[in-house]
C-alpha cells in the first residue's frame, strides 16, 4: 500500500534542533531545558541579580554608613521621664519607661532623610518606637536635610523592667539604596536593603567608650 | 532536502521577540513623575510668578546661622514671599533646591512661616524657612537657589519655579534673624 502524501511529509520533516534535542533524551530529562529556559527569563527581568545578605557589625563610637546616612552610634539610657532643651519631652508613664539612644547622623544624600526608622531596635518585647529629637534642644526632627549633621536621640516606650542598667540592646541600621519609585508616585527614594545590614550592641546606661 | 518547519520557527522567534521586547519595557518604564509630574512655570524673584493655582512673589532672601535665635544644623536661608491664591482656597507646600540638594521646608517655626491656606483676593506675606548646608550658601558660593512652590499635591498641576540668583541683590546675611509673623491683607 502506498504511503499517504500527509505521511511522506511528516516523515521528511527536519525536526527542529530543540526537537532534536528533546528526541535524543527522555521526557524526564526535559527538565533541563525548562530549567535553562525558566532562568534566561528571570535573568532578563532582573531576577538573577545579586542579593546581599550580610549583617556588618559596627561597635558603639564606630562610624557606620547605610549609604544614605553616616552615622555613629554613642550610648544608650533608660529613664522614666524624657527631658530635652529643659521642658519634658516625653511624660512619665506607668508600667512604661523610656529608652534613648544617642546617635549622631550626618545625610549624605541629596533629599531630606527621614529619621523614624533609621536605627531599628530589635529583641526588646512590647517596645514602642516615640521619636526622634534633637540632643541639642530635645525638638523632635522628622527629617534630615542633606549635607547636615545633627546629633540626635532615638526614644522608644519599653514596658519598665524589660531593661535594667547594664542590660545589652541590639541595633540595626539597614542598608538602603537609591531607587525610582515605579508603583507610588513619587521620584527617587532611600528604600531599606531586605537582607543586607549594620548591627551594634550598646550597653543601657553605660557611658561610650 | 527536508524543509524546515516554518510554523514552528515562525513560533520560536516570535516568543523571542516578545520576551525580550518585555524585558526592554521593563528596564525602560516611564517613572511616575514621567506621566503624572507637575507641569513647571518658570521665574525670577522680585516678580510674581503665577501658575493655576497660586501666586507667588519672593521679596526678600536672608541667610544667618540663627533664627529667632535658634542655631542652624547648617545655615538658615529665609525666603520671603508673598503668596496669593488664584480660583479657590489652597495649601501652598514649598522646598528649595540648592545647587545639587533639596530641602523641605523647616517645621521649628511653622506657627510662623508660610504654610497655612491662602485665599483668593487675600495677599498672604510670610516667610518660608530652610535649614541648608553652609557651603552651599556662603558668601561667594555660586550655587543657584531655586525656590519650588505648589497647592496640595502637584501631580499634573503647575509648581512655580523661581529662581534666585547667588548674586541677586535681595540676599542679605546676618547673624540673626527674626522671623516676622505672616500677615494678610486683602488686595
Amino acid at each position: 500500500m502506498d504511503p499517504q502524501p500527509g505521511t511522506q511529509t511528516a516523515a521528511t520533516r527536519r525536526p527542529s534542533r530543540v526537537g532534536q534535542w528533546l528526541a535524543q533524551r527522555r521526557v524526564s530529562q526535559w527538565w533541563k531545558a525548562g530549567l535553562a529556559a525558566v532562568l534566561a527569563i528571570a535573568a532578563l527581568f532582573g531576577g538573577l541579580d545579586r542579593v546581599d545578605n550580610t549583617a556588618t557589625p559596627f561597635a558603639p563610637g564606630e562610624e557606620f554608613s547605610d549609604g544614605q546616612f553616616l552615622l555613629t552610634v554613642d550610648r544608650a539610657r533608660l529613664v522614666e521621664e524624657l527631658r530635652g532643651g529643659g521642658r519634658v519631652v516625653g511624660r512619665e508613664t506607668p508600667g512604661r519607661s523610656y529608652l534613648g539612644v544617642v546617635a549622631t547622623l550626618r545625610n549624605d544624600g541629596t533629599t531630606p532623610g527621614r529619621l523614624r526608622n533609621e536605627l531599628d531596635l530589635r529583641g526588646v518585647p512590647d517596645d514602642m518606637f516615640y521619636g526622634v529629637f534633637r540632643l541639642r534642644d530635645g525638638s523632635p526632627i522628622p527629617a534630615l536635610g542633606p549635607g547636615l549633621t545633627e546629633e540626635l536621640v532615638f526614644a522608644w516606650q519599653v514596658p519598665a523592667g524589660a531593661l535594667r542598667q547594664g542590660s545589652a540592646i541590639t541595633i540595626r541600621v539597614w542598608k538602603k539604596s537609591l531607587k525610582q519609585l515605579m508603583v507610588t508616585y513619587g521620584g527617587k527614594e532611600w528604600l531599606d536593603s531586605l537582607t543586607d545590614y549594620g548591627v551594634t550592641e550598646l550597653v543601657v546606661g553605660a557611658p561610650s567608650p | 532536502m527536508r524543509t524546515p518547519d516554518v510554523k514552528a520557527l515562525v513560533s520560536a522567534v516570535g516568543v523571542l521577540v516578545v520576551v525580550a521586547a518585555a524585558a526592554l519595557v521593563w528596564h525602560n518604564l516611564p517613572t511616575p513623575t514621567d506621566l503624572y509630574g507637575p507641569f513647571e512655570v518658570r521665574g525670577r524673584a522680585g516678580e510674581a510668578v503665577q501658575g493655576r493655582a497660586i501666586s507667588a512673589t519672593v521679596t526678600s532672601v536672608r541667610i544667618a546661622p540663627r533664627v529667632n535665635s535658634v542655631q542652624a544644623a547648617g545655615n538658615w536661608v529665609v525666603i520671603d514671599t508673598t503668596l496669593e491664591a488664584i480660583r479657590s482656597t489652597e495649601l501652598p507646600r514649598a522646598d528649595l533646591v540648592a545647587g545639587p540638594n533639596t530641602y523641605a521646608a523647616s517645621d521649628r517655626f511653622s506657627l510662623d512661616t508660610l504654610g497655612d491656606e491662602i485665599s483668593p483676593g487675600i495677599a498672604q506675606r510670610g516667610s518660608w524657612v530652610f535649614d541648608v548646608a553652609p557651603a552651599l550658601v556662603e558668601a561667594g558660593s555660586s550655587a543657584p537657589l531655586l525656590l519650588r512652590i505648589w497647592a496640595g499635591s502637584d501631580i499634573l498641576d503647575s509648581r512655580l519655579v523661581i529662581d534666585i540668583p547667588a548674586d541677586d541683590p535681595r540676599i542679605a546675611r546676618t547673624e540673626d534673624v527674626d522671623l516676622a509673623e505672616r500677615t494678610e491683607s486683602a488686595r
